[in-house]
């Protein structure tokens, strides 16, 4: 990974953390809610490849463990296997302009139902009493709609700022 | 898996939360505190339409401005009420979990003045405790958190029981003594006096529905008064009332036969 990727990898990450813990985290959508963390380091993953959505995840999700008030390494774990799955499929290499869409919205979806139940299931594993299995599968079908409608403007901007670096 | 499951104070992870918190804190601080960034774009270049958005803008300006003296006066009506000191704060962020975990950051923290375990409160009641301090921000855990509870006494009889969050479905509330009478309607207050680590007599929520069946015949869900999902104005209790407030902060009870004036 090049340096310039690198860094517009960090300054991504660090964004999308702020602007979630800030200002979209306050949104409080009904049926779910939306997650530009997870929706910029599939992105992350999908431009710039496996490599680079596993280091991305990781960054992301232990910058928000320690935001939060869960055991710090839940979400950097969670996370980083889903910048990993992402950065394997064949996301920006699809060249019709629809399919290419058809791919984001389903790898967002498969990513953030893949995320949460593996953080719900380390919360079981943990035995932690904040895990409520009706939240997790009420809140699914919603987050994937929120987060794919994001997914659509997010991807294709941190596509494009890939491929300038790459010029 | 995890780096600090069961923190203590001593572990390693504290020290990087710190270091995390001092770092991205004031930055919280900053955008958090500045309310919603988004106004209509103009788009057009007229100036009477430029003169007008600004216009508008020093409009909602002041209607914010409005909303949080609102806010504060009801806070400083609650304190004085109960005899609680209280240091106001805003609430600037949420927390990054998948939505299972119910904390907000407070742009307050150990150079305020403040302390974990420090009861936290609104104009309309209770709102959680302080959790973890940072240099410039602490962690609130919220009362609806599915790991918080607190010592509570129903007003009027004095029975006690404990209050347990459950997210976004109502509070749940449980009796200590199995024979102690429970009413729909009835009122909760933090307590007793001295006894938990939240100040005494803070107003909770009312009595919504009891639980069914003879086994949970002492359990109930409780309707919290504090709206959770708008948070802004909140205070930080620094001294607990010289005497026991008991059930002197809630609201007066508006009269059972009362008929709706004309």
């Amino acid at each position: 990974m090049s340096p310039p990727r690198a860094l517009l990898g960090a300054a991504l990450v660090v964004t999308s953390v702020l602007a979630q813990t800030t200002l979209i985290g306050r949104l409080h959508l009904p049926y779910g809610r939306l997650d530009l963390i997870l929706v910029v380091v599939v992105a992350i993953a999908l431009a710039g490849g496996a490599t680079a959505g596993t280091s991305a995840g990781f960054c992301a999700g232990l910058l928000a463990d320690l935001l939060s008030d869960h055991p710090a390494g839940l979400l950097a774990l969670v996370l980083c296997v889903t910048g990993f799955v992402c950065g394997l499929l064949p996301g920006s290499r699809v060249h019709r302009i629809t399919r290419r869409l058809a791919v984001v919205a389903a790898t967002v979806a498969g990513a953030l139902a893949g995320a949460t139940l593996g953080y719900a299931g380390l919360l079981a594993i943990l035995g932690s009493p904040r895990l409520d299995w009706r939240v997790v599968t009420s809140y699914l079908p919603g987050s994937a709609a929120y987060d794919v409608i994001l997914a659509l403007a997010v991807v294709p901007v941190v596509t494009a700022m890939y491929q300038r670096l790459d010029r | 898996m995890t780096l600090d499951h069961q923190v203590t104070d001593g572990s390693g992870m504290s020290g990087l939360r710190s270091a995390v918190s001092y770092v991205a804190g004031p930055v919280q601080r900053t955008v958090g505190g500045t309310g919603w960034p988004f106004s209509p774009s103009s788009g057009e270049q007229e100036r009477l339409r430029r003169e007008n958005e600004r216009l508008r803008e020093h409009l909602r300006a002041a209607e914010l401005d409005r909303v949080t003296a609102e806010q504060l006066r009801r806070l400083h009506l609650l304190a004085g009420a109960g005899g609680y000191r209280v240091v106001p704060a805003r609430a600037v962020a949420l927390g990054a979990s998948l939505g299972l975990e119910w904390t907000v950051t407070i742009d307050l923290g150990t150079r305020d003045g403040v302390r974990t375990g420090m009861t936290v409160l609104n104009g309309d009641g209770l709102v959680g405790r302080v959790k973890r301090t940072g240099d410039t921000t602490s962690v609130v855990l919220l009362a609806i958190d599915r790991i918080f509870a607190a010592g509570s006494r129903l007003e009027g009889s004095g029975e006690l029981g404990l209050v347990k969050g459950d997210g976004l479905n109502p509070l749940r509330f449980q009796l200590l003594d199995p024979r102690a009478r429970i009413t729909v309607g009835d009122r909760l207050v933090t307590g007793p006096y001295g006894q938990t680590t939240f100040v005494a007599g803070v107003p909770i929520g009312s009595v919504s529905r009891l639980g069914s069946g003879s086994a949970l015949a002492r359990s109930a869900e409780v309707d919290p008064y504090v709206n959770f999902t708008a948070l802004d104005i909140v205070g930080l209790v620094v001294a607990a009332p010289r005497v026991d407030p008991r059930d002197s902060v809630l609201p007066p009870r508006p009269p059972l036969n009362s008929q709706p004036r004309k």
